[in-house]
């Protein structure tokens, strides 16, 4: 007799057993369903904490609603080199920032970093426009020098816009949101007014005019012209000959519609030619930028940081400068070469700043604004010069074979002057915006003397002061974040902070890994040695 | 919950009677250090930031948590106590759960050994301290994914060194494939996608001070599909026993 199921219940646990490996699987299969939908849903809706303490990576509200606009791919391309980010943070703290663009800008918002060690790569870099720096490198007991790159590529659609060095990530929010406004809505329009009778764009200001027509849409303004409303910032060169009826309508532009002026202009007239110069008082042009809290004083600053005189002692400058550089000729104290640490560290112009040129420049004493009872602000200052720093008053003396008279003033005017300053015209009135003027007291500061020192500086300052302007407020205000990581400067005493390093090396790399093998070996030593069944493993 | 207890128990003092753990533990403090400060050279570059530290863990942590999984159901097999394991009464998620606890907790315990190096570089330069803070969470949710993926090779390995390298071999392809994937073949949106599937730009993304939900989700994600993956491959080769 055969004893076992019969077929029925055996085909009755067959199917039961086909049916529990269904529903199993069907189980597993909700379960990564599940799990799937939560991924995907917290990949779409998802919030950003920024834990730094200067809250460096929290992206201004003006950049997201720009970063959202893009309806086809809004491509990032970041040049550096692994060479660069060897000896540089900077590199990966542009890369941090840039992850940023990319997760509040996803899906749309693409960001490559691509390596310019690569030559192919250089080669691209550098018909996009970007600059490269020699980087001195000590190796194998001798300096090798290599070139860097560390710029910035912006792609929508046929627009490009392009940052030609990045050498700080402090400001780079506002510049790179600068650029994606610039390639989204178009470039900015900036309308140019020479204001000097006998100079004009294209003999006095060439170089100025190309550097800026690679970044802007310039045109040039006549003379009591109104700018057109579509005029993002007017740049004023000189004004010393402009009257009150031609600045008028520079005034309405500021304090009417809120539009964005950068003035140079110095109070001392200088013939290049001859070396001489005049003060320019009373030209209504100072009445106007003492409406915005400027006062620019007839005299000359000249400081212990300062170039050479770029031409023979002898003679005069010529239009041209021959091959004669700043570092060439005998020192000469009115020609001031300012560096970061006399910058506002904190504002969006001089942020990036490294080194500045000033030709002959007016000191600026700072005040409230005075446009009106309902126009509010105050000056604040830009570019200072040294504590070495002191005036010429008039007769002014230039000609560096009269060097001894140079320093005539000194005693009793030496101290940091104001040169560069920023007035936020502040308004009241709701849905009135207030404008914003920049003044360099140097009428000398973006014409073709530039040649003479062979440095891009000035340039760099006037198309970020022009960039500032002509913003956004809301793009503007990203301004400056934190410098992120210090120094390990917390241990003055050198040989204390050594010595402190030494030992934290020590423990970390031998004693704590050394504790760990000792404890375990005495552990499980013990162990071993236990009896079996008093309540070990 | 008491089973589990029970489990991630008897788990703990398995592992803690096995030399290897402390002398893998001992390597990762001793060579992550090192990293840092004399293959990244901390004091030569002089920027107050223990984020390349971080940034070496995950390889480190990948090796380190294989190893310690290679303790667990293989070694099981290896001494024959895998039959006497599976008729206990124990439910398959109450054996993976308490294993993977108890391999977390170690991973747990070595990550916070790692404490000297950030108090020791904080005595040195001004750290940033909300950014260390990120810096521990990332360790964190790292450990609780390499576990569980380390957990899920080891329930189905025949043998430990099986367990060993499927480990490395699964962990390593999820940190780092999708992204060189990405930079290497891929351009644009796609690029974006495949990228975002790997685990080490989530991972730097958090030690660079930046909690993003959608990172805490991937790793959250990642790990109860793993450990879930285990219960079932648990199950699975029960059956096959049977």
């Amino acid at each position: 007799m055969r004893i076992g199921p019969r077929n029925g219940a055996r085909k009755h646990a067959g199917e039961q057993s086909r049916l529990g490996r269904w529903a199993r699987f069907g189980r597993y299969l909700l379960v990564f369903l599940i799990l799937g939908l939560v991924f995907v849903n917290a990949q779409l809706f998802r919030a950003r904490i920024d834990l730094t303490e200067d809250r460096r990576y929290s992206l201004s509200e003006v950049t997201r609603e720009l970063l959202a606009e893009p309806e086809a791919p809004l491509r990032i391309r970041y040049y550096a080199g692994e060479t660069l980010r060897e000896f540089m943070p900077l590199v990966d703290d542009i890369e941090d920032m840039l992850a940023e663009y990319r997760a509040a800008g996803a899906p749309r918002v693409n960001v490559e970093v691509l390596n310019t060690d690569d030559p192919e790569v250089a080669d691209e870099a550098e018909r996009h426009g970007l600059i490269s720096r020699t980087l001195a490198i000590a190796e194998n007991g001798g300096e090798q020098r290599r070139e860097v790159y560390s710029g910035i590529v912006v792609d929508y659609l046929d627009e490009r816009a392009v940052i030609p060095v990045v050498v700080d990530a402090t400001v780079l929010e506002y510049e790179l949101t600068a650029r994606i406004s610039d390639v989204l809505h178009g470039r900015k329009q900036i309308g140019v007014l020479p204001g000097t009778d006998g100079e004009s764009l294209d003999a006095d200001y060439r170089l100025l005019v190309d550097f800026l027509s690679e970044r802007f849409e310039l045109f040039e303004l006549e003379r009591g012209e109104a700018p057109p409303p579509a005029t993002d910032a007017v740049l004023l060169l000189g004004g010393h000959d402009l009257t009150v009826e031609e600045l008028a309508t520079l005034q309405s532009y500021v304090e009417d519609g809120g539009g964005g002026l950068l003035t140079l202009a110095g109070a001392v007239r200088v013939n290049p030619a001859e070396l001489r110069a005049v003060p320019a008082g009373g030209a209504p042009i100072f009445d106007l930028l003492e409406r915005y809290g400027v006062r620019v004083l007839p005299a000359l600053v000249l400081d212990e940081y300062h170039l050479s005189f770029p031409a023979p002692a002898e003679g005069g400058m010529t239009e041209t400068p021959d091959g004669m550089r700043g570092s060439d000729g005998p020192p000469y104290p009115h020609w001031i070469s300012m560096d970061e640490r006399f910058a506002a560290p904190d504002h969006p112009i001089t942020a990036r700043l490294t080194v500045l040129d000033l030709m002959w420049a007016s000191p600026l004493q700072l005040g409230p604004v005075r446009a009106g009872p309902d126009i509010g602000g105050e000056a604040e200052p830009l570019v200072v010069t040294s504590p070495e720093s002191w005036l010429q008053r008039e007769p002014f003396v230039l000609a560096p074979e009269q060097a001894p008279q140079f320093e005539r003033d000194r005693a009793e005017t030496e101290e940091s002057r104001v040169v560069a300053a920023v007035t936020n015209l502040e308004t009241p009135a709701e849905g009135r915006e207030g404008g914003r003027v920049v003044v360099v007291g140097d009428s000398d500061f973006a014409s073709n003397l530039i040649h003479y020192t062979g440095r891009a500086a000035n340039l760099l300052f006037i198309e970020s002061a022009i960039a500032w302007l002509a913003e956004d407020k809301g793009i503007a205000a990203a301004g400056v974040r934190g410098r992120g990581p210090g120094r390990l400067d917390r241990i003055e005493y050198v040989p204390a902070r050594i010595t402190t390093l030494r030992v934290v090396e020590f423990v970390t790399i031998v004693l704590v890994p050394l504790t760990v093998l000792l404890y375990g070996a005495v552990h499980v030593r013990r162990r071993r040695r236990r009896p079996a069944g008093s309540g070990g493993d | 919950m008491r089973r589990i207890g029970a489990v991630w128990r008897k788990e703990l003092r398995v592992l803690r009677g096995a030399m290897m753990l402390y002398a893998a533990g001992a390597l990762f403090l001793a060579f992550a250090a090192f990293y840092f400060f004399h293959m990244y050279g901390f004091a030569a570059r002089d920027i107050a930031t223990v984020r390349p530290f971080f940034g070496a863990i995950p390889p480190l942590l990948s090796l380190f948590v294989a190893v310690l999984c290679m303790r667990t159901f293989p070694e099981e097999r290896r001494r024959g106590t895998w039959e006497v394991l599976r008729t206990l009464p124990l439910r398959p998620g109450d054996a993976v759960v308490g294993t993977y606890g108890a391999v977390f907790t170690v991973a747990l315990g070595t990550i916070a050994l790692t404490l000297p190096v950030v108090l020791g570089a904080g005595l040195l330069g001004e750290l940033d301290w909300g950014v260390v803070a990120g810096e521990y969470l990332a360790a964190i949710l790292l450990a609780a994914t390499v576990t569980a993926i380390c957990i899920f090779v080891a329930v189905g390995a025949r043998s430990q060194v099986w367990a060993l390298l499927g480990s490395v071999l699964v962990l390593f392809a999820i940190l780092y494939a999708p992204s060189a994937a990405a930079e290497v073949g891929l351009s644009g949106q796609a690029r974006e996608v495949v990228r975002a599937v790997g685990m080490a730009p989530r991972f730097d993304d958090l030690i660079r001070g930046v909690l993003d939900t959608a990172d805490v989700a991937y790793f959250v994600v990642l790990t109860a599909a793993f450990l879930y993956g285990a219960v079932i491959r648990y199950v699975s080769t029960r059956r096959e026993a049977l």
